[in-house]
């Protein structure tokens, strides 16, 4: 293996690494903000904002999910291209390829969810209930994120070899 | 305004497709300043009272907006109509530029 080559790998796997600590502590905000609650709707939502604890836990949910949504999409997709030779490119051209792969199921969807950091914020989002429907969402996305790094483990199994 | 007029055809065609004809879309924010540079596009979107799924076609929307516009800083603010007015609801109309 061509030295280049190893210090890109090296540098995947070192994001890759990196990601999985994020995803840790944003799974652990996710509980602690979301506990049970499995129907996240406008009136629970009313019923919790004001209390400081959950204030604090909400931001802290937006900035970790914002967090990792970021290093995957611009630090780990491209050093994973660049580990195992690919091009890169924007970011649209990016999850294409990654589609190609099968590592992105929707390339829509991923730039959509792109969009949920500016709908976290409960100071910018007065509605209750566009709030809530953000927190869905981004529980959602959450879970594509880290099955994608999932996704990443088995892809690179051979670049570690 | 700082919009081309390409930028601001997609922006009304595909409002329109995800929200229906009778949605209005205002340009607000820095973006209307001729004077200044860079900066968000900052969209408000007026729906009718009847509007439905407003959270998920303000996604689609925004979307289909960064991809058509090439990865973008876009934000979309939604308010339906007889819904109370939130400050930003307030700013975007006291400083929008209807599209």
């Amino acid at each position: 293996m061509a030295i280049e080559t190893t210090v890109r790998s090296a540098r995947f796997f070192r994001l890759l690494i990196l990601c999985q600590k994020q995803a840790e502590r944003l799974r652990g905000t996710t509980e602690r903000l979301l506990g049970e609650c499995n129907e996240i709707d406008g009136p629970w939502i009313s019923d919790c904002l004001g209390d400081p604890n959950f204030d604090d836990r909400l931001e802290s949910f937006g900035a970790k999910f914002s967090r990792l949504q970021d290093m995957i999409c611009d630090k780990l997709i491209p050093a994973f291209l660049q580990a195992t030779g690919e091009k890169t490119g924007t970011l649209l051209d990016n999850l294409n390829r990654l589609e190609k792969f099968e590592l992105v199921d929707n390339v829509e969807d991923w730039i959509e969810a792109r969009g949920l950091r500016n709908r976290l914020v409960h100071e910018y989002i007065e509605d209750p209930q566009l709030l809530a429907d953000a927190l869905t969402e981004a529980r959602r996305f959450s879970a594509v994120l880290f099955s994608t790094l999932g996704k990443f483990v088995t892809a690179t199994e051979n670049l570690a070899r | 305004m700082r919009l081309t007029d390409r930028e601001i055809h997609i922006i009304k065609q595909k409002t329109a497709e995800c929200f229906g004809a009778e949605a209005a879309v205002l340009l607000f924010g820095s973006r209307v300043d001729d004077g200044a540079r860079g900066g968000d596009i900052d969209l408000y979107i007026e729906l009718p009272a009847h509007a439905d799924k407003v959270f998920a076609r303000s996604m689609r929307l925004y979307g289909t907006l960064q991809i058509r516009l090439g990865l973008q800083r876009i934000d979309i603010v939604t308010h339906v109509a007889g819904q109370a007015l939130a400050s930003i609801h307030r700013e975007a109309r006291a400083t929008g530029v209807r599209l």
